[in-house]
């Protein structure tokens, strides 16, 4: 009984594994890209509003930079590989490449302002409106790679 | 009068005690992720705590002895060594995390790196367990951290739908993400019901030399205290679902937290995040290590106890220090405090059968409570605490790999 019940518990958790091995796809690794614009645009709004210093302002946008060059890469991989890329149609993929590129861009120009210019409240604002756009464009596209 | 002013001081220790790193990021990331959905885990965790760390409470000042004496003595070493093992390993993680969660406080108030804090940190929690009382640790720590009421000032200033949090009190299943869902039940639970807490509440009543008469003090303590400390996570998932929900942003890193209290209170907001995760984490830090020391002690028969000179407990002085000062090393090297916080809560949860099963037999041992045995509703209790210990130790590894992110 014994036995067969850790067999069952095992059995479990190598199908686990295994699912887990086969990491996210394109559309999760496009709602992180829309998470972290979505993010960045909120410490942006933080610091205008000067509920957040500048430091702190600035160590949240490269985390956010560093994270999204990952999810770039990841997501550039996923769509290489055939099994995941079919979940996008050929002009979606292009199309969510793009975003996720103008997002990650526009985070690193964002954490860069903070570096160089931690006064221009401004700027890091006008900056996240469009990061946090193009990251909608890519929320959208995830949702349409979820739709069987 | 002294026991009014025990009752408000250990009242003030579970406040404050209830929330830290753990905790704060598992309802941080419900929240954001899931709304209110999550609330039920929450309040699951709050009364497994209550349970436990009165039963904890009522076998100490009964029968004199520390939970882990109780186990050892009832059930002989050899069993006794699984658990000492399985909560000193899962402690160690949770050490580690909490270690982490001060760092970071730091690291977002000031330029200077985590991986150095750690290193500032550990040495001063070390200094206070070294140089201070249990009493000092306990009630300062806890009550200083009760800067985490903030949330709770956050959750009603952002005017959430109360009646859909009442309603996140029924357990739902979302259409997607539910691997993430189940993970996080399970981190959440991990986080609140977490054994370091009952043996050092257990230790705790003996360092302060309860007896009988303690028996409804207790009960207020446990109750009145974990209850509090459960809305105080609870108004952190109201929080992180009415700031980071409708913006679709998850919780990934812990630099993300500190926008819960900036967005609604701003620079005030932002000060009190700091403040409430520093000091929380620093305390939860003391406790597990004292919790873990106490353990070692307990299980292997030696000298113990805060108050003494530590000369007099060299090997119980010992123990805590080389423990905290092992649970930096991680950190400093640079490990992810939030991921380490989410797999030791994860793992937490699934270590509760070893000391939750053993509870059963314990609180119905009439040579060690006399007539302060469990009744119908202390065993039904428990019973449900120890199914759902099991089916924590079987989900816990699958949902970490599919739902950990």
């Amino acid at each position: 009984m014994t036995w067969w019940w850790w067999r069952g518990a095992c059995g479990v958790a190598l199908a686990a594994t295994a699912a887990a091995a086969c990491g996210g796809g394109p559309d999760q690794t496009l709602d992180k890209v829309a998470s972290w614009g979505a993010s960045a645009r909120l410490a942006a709004e933080n610091r205008a509003a000067g509920a957040t210093s500048a430091r702190y302002t600035r160590n949240v946008l490269h985390a956010t930079h560093a994270e999204l060059e990952e999810n770039v890469s990841a997501l550039h991989a996923a769509l290489d590989s055939s099994a995941d890329s079919s979940k996008l149609a050929p002009p979606l993929r292009a199309r969510a490449l793009a975003a996720a590129t103008v997002v990650e861009r526009t985070v690193g120009l964002m954490a860069r302002s903070a570096d160089s210019a931690p006064g221009d409240r401004r700027a890091l604002l006008r900056l996240a409106a469009r990061a946090d756009s193009a990251g909608e464009v890519a929320s959208a596209l995830a949702d349409s790679a979820k739709k069987p | 009068m002294k026991k009014i002013f025990d009752v408000a001081l250990g009242i003030v220790t579970g406040i404050g005690g209830f929330l830290e790193v753990g905790s704060i990021t598992t309802a941080a990331q419900a929240g954001a992720s899931f709304g209110y959905r999550l609330a039920w885990a929450v309040a699951i965790g709050a009364f497994g705590l209550i349970v436990l760390s009165e039963m904890s409470g009522r076998l100490a000042a009964v029968s004199g002895r520390t939970l882990a004496d109780a186990m050892r003595e009832r059930f002989g070493f050899r069993f006794f060594v699984i658990p000492l093992v399985v909560v000193l390993l899962v402690s160690f993680l949770v050490l580690a995390s909490e270690l982490g969660g001060v760092a970071l406080a730091l690291q977002m108030a000031t330029n200077v790196s985590l991986r150095w804090w750690v290193l500032i940190v550990t040495v001063v929690a070390w200094a206070l367990l070294w140089k201070g009382t249990f009493s000092i640790i306990e009630y300062g720590t806890a009550g200083l951290g009760l800067v985490a009421l903030a949330f709770v000032v956050a959750a009603v200033k952002l005017h959430p739908h109360w009646g859909q949090v009442a309603g996140g009190l029924v357990p739902t299943q979302p259409a997607d993400d539910r691997a993430h869902y189940w993970f996080l039940a399970v981190s959440i639970l991990g986080a609140s019901i977490s054994p370091y807490l009952y043996f050092f509440y257990s230790s705790g009543s003996i360092e302060d030399e309860w007896d009988v008469t303690y028996l409804k003090m207790n009960r207020v303590v446990a109750g009145l205290g974990n209850a509090l400390g459960g809305l105080l996570a609870l108004a952190v998932l109201v929080v992180a679902a009415r700031v980071f929900l409708p913006r679709g942003i998850e919780v990934e890193r812990g630099e993300q937290l500190a926008m819960l209290l900036s967005s609604p209170l701003a620079r005030w907001g932002f000060a009190f995040f700091i403040m409430a995760l520093g000091v929380n984490c620093f305390g939860a830090a003391t406790e597990i290590a004292l919790s873990c020391a106490y353990l070692i002690a307990q299980g292997l028969g030696w000298e113990w106890g805060e108050d003494a000179h530590p000369k007099r407990h060299a090997r119980y002085s010992l123990a805590y220090t080389v423990l905290l000062f092992l649970a930096a090393v991680p950190m400093a090297a640079g490990v992810d405090p939030l991921k380490l916080t989410n797999v030791s809560m994860a793992l937490t949860a699934a270590s509760l059968p070893v000391t939750v099963i053993p509870m059963i037999v314990l609180m119905n041992d009439e040579a060690l409570l006399h007539e302060h045995t469990n009744k119908w509703a202390g065993n039904a209790a428990l019973a449900v605490l120890a199914l759902l210990s099991v089916v924590l130790l079987v989900a816990a590894l699958p949902l970490q790999l599919m739902g950990g992110g």
